[in-house]
């Protein structure tokens, strides 16, 4: 009766596997899946058989039937066991290959053995003792000792698949190569029970076939997995953005074709490994800057990267996000690059020819100023010259005649006075229109210029630090002020550029000063202003800029000066570079100052 | 050869009334005869001789409209030959260049001395006079 049990038990458990086989073999038609996918399949197909075989032969009776049973069950569980090396190869990767394809041919070696050797006679005999001594009225002794050499190659197959999962499982793959090794150890296990039965050293004998089932059911929701993972790797290869998973460890889990393309890299070589490893002597520090902030936050971190890749220089806008388990656990961070570079380069390209312009304009400009200045003055000068010439003559050849020389003076008087009313027109014409003062929030119109200039930083490896306080409200003209940042943000990236990546800071901060005046600052890391240089600064054509004209700063200083402020640069010392600073009355005290104004007026 | 500043004539076109005025007096206080034009075509138009050695312009090369240095060249095709003196108040390489290439004996940059410029008249019409 216990046997009845046992054969329908086993008749399930091929059934479960023929399901496995089914399953998988399904997943493997007409789609492109790992070969391990396929040799499970086969795998499962070939066990469902040995068990198939096994049920089968508790319901015969016959001796001879009985002696077909065993042979075909040996024979089908060491083709089953010969596949399974193959199968752990393909899944775990494992090299060399060689000795576990050499075990899988060991294994159907012991096949064929099995299926020569003859079920009576002197070789069965000796081949078989256990057997004999146990059951000296049933000679179905060939099998038995080949059986046992059979499951030693399955444990030796068996052991090493799971070494080479625990192997995978270290270097960061996904959890699925855990679950093929644990359901290797519990196949293990059972595949040990009935060695142990075999040798006569316990009755162990549902143990082996029971344990099939948790191995089965493992086993297949890890490989099964893998074609989910297919899948997902699909859709992700056909993203035109770089995407990649990496684990705590930094090791790479997983990366789609747009970023394997870009450093030309192999997807299986890829995995397991760090940036370290496979960038070998690369300047990582943002993108491990980003990595470990993304970590310590726990939250989404957005950056602009300069890589060097095979195609040159690239600039990369990534966005890397932590990935948590059921715990809320980190185990995991993505990111997702977007290649920039043709944007930058416009933006660089337009940045140049923008700079370019300006420059060229000045200078035209200017020098047209100064041509056409030199011939409007140079008219009543002439005049004034020859007048004061002529009556001097005049003079000397008739000295009493007073009207020429009257004429002469009142001409020289009509030319000063031209000539000083071209001086004043051009005065005018370059001097700053009045344009209305409102109370404006100073951070905003950081912030503004700020961001005009975020791509150019970026593109130049500056870090740019902002610390902008909110209610800075001044009573200030926002397009002068912003003039003025926009100078000195641009000397500050001028200073910066020369230093070393990774030491090219610019900070700028709003806030209001104890006496509560806002104060903007901007500091650079840049190789610093010698003392000496210090108070020339803001002096009109002086530059240290081979390149300059020396106006912007004096600039600056007539901007801030004639909205009551005060600019002014200090040398960060201990610290490379320079801070300049400038204020600008708040809101309130512009309204004190109208008071004494109006007080001022009345006395 | 003219032997007496009042033998020569000056001729001075230039678009500014003030420096006329001025030239005008001054050449007329070193004795010379002198002639002013507002406007090259007007010189053009007045001009009743083709060429003497008592002669000479006083030209500004620098007005606005029908240019100056254009002056010399539509002389030169009507067979006036008498030398030319460029006056400018933009006093840069180009200029001085096509001063020189357009024919101009001199050139003067504004404002002129009277010293200078009455012994350039003199030199270019070859007065053999010292004004002293």
């Amino acid at each position: 009766m216990q046997d009845e049990i046992y054969a329908s038990a086993l008749f399930v458990l091929a059934g479960v596997w023929l399901f496995g086989a089914f399953h998988h073999g399904m997943l493997s038609r007409g789609r492109q899946v790992e070969r391990s996918q396929q040799l499970f399949a086969v795998f499962c197909a070939l066990m469902a058989g040995h068990l198939a075989v096994r049920a089968i032969g508790h319901h015969t009776l016959s001796y001879d039937a009985l002696t077909g049973g065993w042979r075909a069950e040996v024979i089908t569980a060491a083709m089953a066991f010969a596949v399974l090396p193959w199968f752990l190869v393909e899944f775990t990767n494992a090299r060399p290959r060689w000795p576990r394809i050499a075990l899988s041919l060991y294994v159907l070696i012991i096949a064929l053995g099995v299926a020569g050797v003859p079920a009576t006679g002197p070789l069965a005999d000796g081949l078989a003792p256990w057997h004999a001594a146990e059951q000296p009225e049933a000679p179905l002794s060939a099998p038995t000792l080949l059986y046992t050499a059979l499951l030693l190659g399955l444990v030796t197959a068996q052991l090493d698949g799971i070494l080479a999962c625990r192997r995978r499982y270290r270097s960061g793959t996904a959890g699925r190569h855990l679950a093929v090794g644990v359901a290797l150890a519990v196949f293990t296990v059972g595949t040990l029970l009935e060695l142990m039965r075999l040798l006569k050293l316990a009755d162990t004998s549902p143990a082996f076939e029971l344990s099939l089932l948790p191995a089965l059911v493992l086993m297949s929701a890890a490989v099964g997995q893998d074609q989910r993972l297919n899948w997902m790797q699909a859709l992700l290869d056909h993203v035109p953005a770089m995407i990649t998973l990496k684990d705590r460890n930094r090791r790479y889990l997983l990366a789609n074709k747009a970023f394997t393309d870009e450093y030309r890299l192999d997807t299986a070589r890829l995995r397991g490994r760090t940036d370290r490893q496979l960038f070998p002597g690369q300047d990582l520090t943002t993108s491990h800057q980003a990595d470990t902030d993304t970590f310590t936050k726990g939250d989404e971190v957005e950056t602009e990267e300069r890589v060097q890749s095979p195609d040159g220089i690239r600039f990369l806008r990534s966005r890397r996000f932590p990935v948590f388990d059921s715990n809320d656990h980190i185990w995991a961070y993505g990111c997702v690059s977007e290649d920039v570079t043709a944007s930058r380069n416009a933006d660089l390209e337009a940045l140049e020819l923008r700079q370019q312009l300006t420059h060229m304009e000045r200078v035209t400009r200017l020098d047209a100023i100064s041509a056409s200045l030199a011939h409007e003055l140079m008219q009543p000068l002439t005049a004034t010259l020859s007048n004061a010439q002529a009556g001097l003559r005049l003079l000397e050849a008739h000295p009493l005649s007073m009207e020429p020389i009257r004429e002469v003076l009142a001409d020289i008087a009509a030319d000063a006075k031209r000539a000083s009313q071209i001086v004043r027109t051009l005065r005018d014409m370059t001097r700053h229109t009045p344009s209305p003062h409102e109370p404006d929030d100073l951070s905003e119109a950081v912030r503004e210029v700020l961001d005009m200039l975020g791509a150019e930083m970026a593109l130049k490896g500056v870090v740019c630090r902002r610390n902008l306080e909110p209610s800075c409200i001044a009573t200030a003209n926002k397009p002068q002020i912003q003039q003025v940042l926009l100078n000195l943000l641009l000397n500050a990236i001028h200073a910066v550029e020369q230093q070393p990546e990774g030491s090219r800071r610019v900070d700028v901060r709003a806030e209001l000063d104890e006496s509560g005046a806002v104060q903007v600052s901007v500091r650079d890391s840049g190789q610093g202003i010698p003392a000496s240089e210090m108070h020339r600064l803001f002096t009109p054509f002086y530059s240290t800029k081979p390149e300059g004209m020396g106006i912007g700063l004096a600039v600056c200083r007539n901007i801030i000066e004639w909205q009551d402020g005060r600019i002014w640069a200090e040398s960060n010392e201990p610290e490379p570079g320079t801070t300049f600073r400038f204020t600008l009355p708040a809101q309130e005290s512009q309204f004190a100052s109208q008071r004494a104004e109006g007080r001022g007026n009345r006395s | 050869m003219a032997s007496n500043r009042s033998d020569v004539s000056v001729f001075v076109v230039d678009d500014d009334a003030s420096v006329r005025r001025s030239l005008l007096r001054l050449l007329g206080a070193a004795g010379f005869q002198v002639a002013v034009f507002d406007a090259p075509d007007h010189f053009l138009d007045a001009v009743r001789f083709n060429k003497t050695d008592s002669c000479c312009l006083l030209l500004d090369i620098t007005m606005p409209g029908s240019s100056g240095l254009l002056t010399i060249e539509r002389m030169r095709q009507r067979g006036i030959d008498i030398p030319v003196i460029a006056l400018s108040a933009t006093d840069d390489e180009l200029t001085r260049r096509m001063a020189k290439r357009r024919g101009a004996k001199l050139f003067f940059s504004k404002p002129v001395d009277d010293k200078a410029l009455l012994d350039a008249i003199e030199w270019v019409t070859a007065l053999n006079q010292n004004d002293g």
